[in-house]
């Protein structure tokens, strides 16, 4: 470089990325997104058709299991509910208006609307679910914190070793030994149910405490495993955010530790995590399944293994459908967080 | 009694060899000083040691003395950090928070330093930021990292560094990472503010011209020792010398 004997000091260039008037940026983004999930769901729609359609044989022909467990009656209503007799657009199109109204026929083995019975079960699961993840976050998050900030601390050792072992243990089996274990021996947790029969007509904060009572269970089973390895993460994503020159930049400036991790570096590890939290979702509802059914929590997962184990179609239809509707919302959702935390997303 | 004394500063990463060894200089209130070196000579390090913000696993010993007091060791580096001695970095593209408005990186120090609440500190942040050109100065202020250019997030940081208003600067390859029509803009920017602040300069550079245009003396290290020192000028005009050596490299690039 040539020696700058006489620097030119004049102003720099104008700033470039003026906020645009009119909606706020990041609202803008939310209705991009939300337009993008559009043609996501017209595609679970064709998935979901094509399970009807793609499957061996036909679902009421002969040739499929179903037919044998299934009367002659229900066959007929399959029949009609799908149009199995039209051309496939007319079917197709006939199937997305049923999907807008939320019509997935009748249970064949109650004859209740499948919608009534998923509406009726989908509380159970939401509270389950969510209960999860702000117990598999409020715990792995801090965790995860500490053990990169104090990795030798005896706290941090002994909580990896416990969540370790956790993690190696299969969802069914720990759910198991805590029902018969925690549960049965030890009396300490419901074996199983979602609220005690005598408390449905006692006062709305004895039921609510009962059915946390109740989660406490299922809640241990499905969280336990993922400890491990959401605080593994967070560490790393820690560790990676600590050796950013932003962080020393923080340290130069004469900030105190404490304000160094806590403005600086965890909102930054935290990206990642806000996006682990979307692509969550879909196992947490598998999950369900394996965890409601043991301790007969009255969710879609029960809902689900009674439906597969049944024949019963229409529900297991119905619940995929609205299962997969609610992947996509809460990836919106992990999405629009990622957003409001990072502003190199929604901001130009 | 000088404002910086260091004294045989040495640092080593675990057992292996040191890295900086019997580093000596001191700096004058007011005073510039260059720091020389190839890429690797230690020159970062030393800047690093200074401030106790050397990376895990480095251990440092000598003297440190700032205003008389010894901070090596100390935790925090005895306060100093921010409000006596300030750090301006190589790489502006990592420097500050990408999460962060600039605006409030800048005023964070104010509030740390001066006591100012956050209206005040975000006003006066504003200013420092038009006093490195980057305006309008409550426009910058709005900005994210992201939206700056190289060249802007470093006169950013040179707000954000002098802000608070340290009796000393270290200024760690300012414009290394910048192309040369911006280097020569941050340079000429740097010698303005000192001109008119008057605080003490700690240069660090691997190009003797850039250290020219802003002290008259300078050390030049290699392989973590100081080899030579003295007024630029007259080691330039050593062809022998390592000063020497560095600007014709220097000149060879450019
Ligand atoms: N984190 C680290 N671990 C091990 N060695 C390092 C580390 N950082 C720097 N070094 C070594 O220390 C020496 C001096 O580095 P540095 O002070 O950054 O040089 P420079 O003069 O280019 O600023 C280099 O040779 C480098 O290999
Ligand atoms: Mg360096």
């Amino acid at each position: 470089m040539a020696a700058p004997r006489n620097p030119y000091n004049g102003p720099a260039a104008p700033l470039p990325g003026r906020d645009p008037p009119g909606v706020p940026l990041l609202l803008r983004y939310a209705l991009r997104r939300l337009l993008l999930a559009v043609p996501l769901l017209l595609g679970i729609s064709v998935l979901t058709f094509a399970l009807v359609h793609l499957a061996p044989g036909s679902p009421v022909g002969a040739q499929t299991g179903l037919s044998m467990r299934t009367s002659r009656a229900s066959v007929e209503a399959l029949r009609r509910l799908y149009g199995l007799d039209r051309p496939l657009p007319e079917q197709y199109w006939d199937w997305l208006g049923r999907l807008a109204r939320l019509d997935f026929g009748d249970s064949f083995r109650d004859q209740r609307p499948v919608i009534s019975k998923i509406a009726a079960a989908l509380p159970a699961t939401l509270l389950l679910n969510g209960l999860s993840l702000a117990v598999v976050f409020g715990v792995g998050v801090p965790f995860g914190v500490l053990s990169a900030v104090r990795p030798r601390a005896p706290l941090t050792r002994a909580f990896s070793a416990f969540t370790f072992a956790a993690y190696c243990l299969p969802v069914f089996w720990v759910a198991l030994l805590l029902q018969v274990f925690l549960g049965a021996r030890l009396g300490l947790i419901p074996v199983s149910g979602y609220l005690s029969p005598l408390l449905e007509d006692a006062p709305a904060w004895r039921r609510w405490a009962d059915i946390l009572w109740h989660a406490a269970g299922p809640l241990l089973a499905s969280t336990l495993g993922a400890w491990a390895a959401v605080s593994r993460y967070v560490r790393n994503s820690m560790f990676e955010v600590l050796s950013q020159d932003y962080i020393r930049t923080a340290r130069a400036k004469g900030l105190p530790e404490g304000q160094v991790l806590r403005r600086h570096a965890l909102p930054n590890a935290l990206l990642p995590v806000v996006a682990l939290l979307g692509l969550s979702l879909p196992g947490l509802l598998s999950g369900s399944v394996i965890v409601e059914t043991i301790f007969s929590w009255p969710g879609m997962g029960l809902l689900a293994w009674q439906a597969a184990t049944g024949y019963d179609y229409p529900v297991i239809l119905g619940l995929g459908f609205v299962a997969a509707v609610l992947t996509v919302l809460g990836n919106l959702a992990a999405d629009l967080c990622s957003a409001a935390l990072d502003p190199r997303i929604a901001v130009p | 009694m000088s404002l910086l004394e260091v004294e045989g500063l040495g640092v080593a990463f675990g057992d292996a060899a040191p890295v900086v060894d019997g580093v000596s200089f001191s700096l004058e209130a007011g005073a510039g000083l260059g720091l020389l070196g190839v890429s690797g000579s230690g020159k970062s390090l030393t800047a690093l040691a200074v401030l106790g913000l050397l990376p895990p696993g480095a251990r440092a010993w000598g003297s440190v003395r700032f205003d008389g007091r010894e901070i090596l060791g100390l935790p925090g580096a005895g306060g100093v950090r921010g409000s006596g001695v300030a750090l301006v970095f190589q790489e502006p593209f990592a420097a500050l928070n990408p999460l962060m408005r600039v605006g409030d990186q800048v005023a964070e120090g104010l509030r740390l330093h001066r006591g100012l609440d956050r209206a005040r500190a975000l006003e006066e942040a504003s200013g420092w930021l038009e006093r490195v050109e980057l305006i309008p100065g409550a426009e910058a202020a709005r900005r994210y990292p992201h939206q700056l250019s190289g060249g802007m997030r470093q006169r950013a940081l040179l707000a954000l560094a002098l802000a608070p208003g340290p009796r000393l600067l270290i200024a760690d390859e300012p414009t290394t990472a910048l192309d040369a029509a911006v280097q020569a803009r941050i340079v000429g920017l740097l010698e303005g503010l000192r001109r008119e602040i008057g605080f003490a300069l700690l240069v660090i550079s691997h190009d003797p011209a850039v250290v020219h245009a802003l002290a008259r003396e300078a050390m030049v290290m290699e392989r973590g020792r100081v080899v030579e020192r003295g007024p630029l000028e007259g080691l330039i005009r050593d062809p022998g010398g390592a000063a020497a050596r560095l600007a014709r490299a220097a000149a060879a690039l450019a």
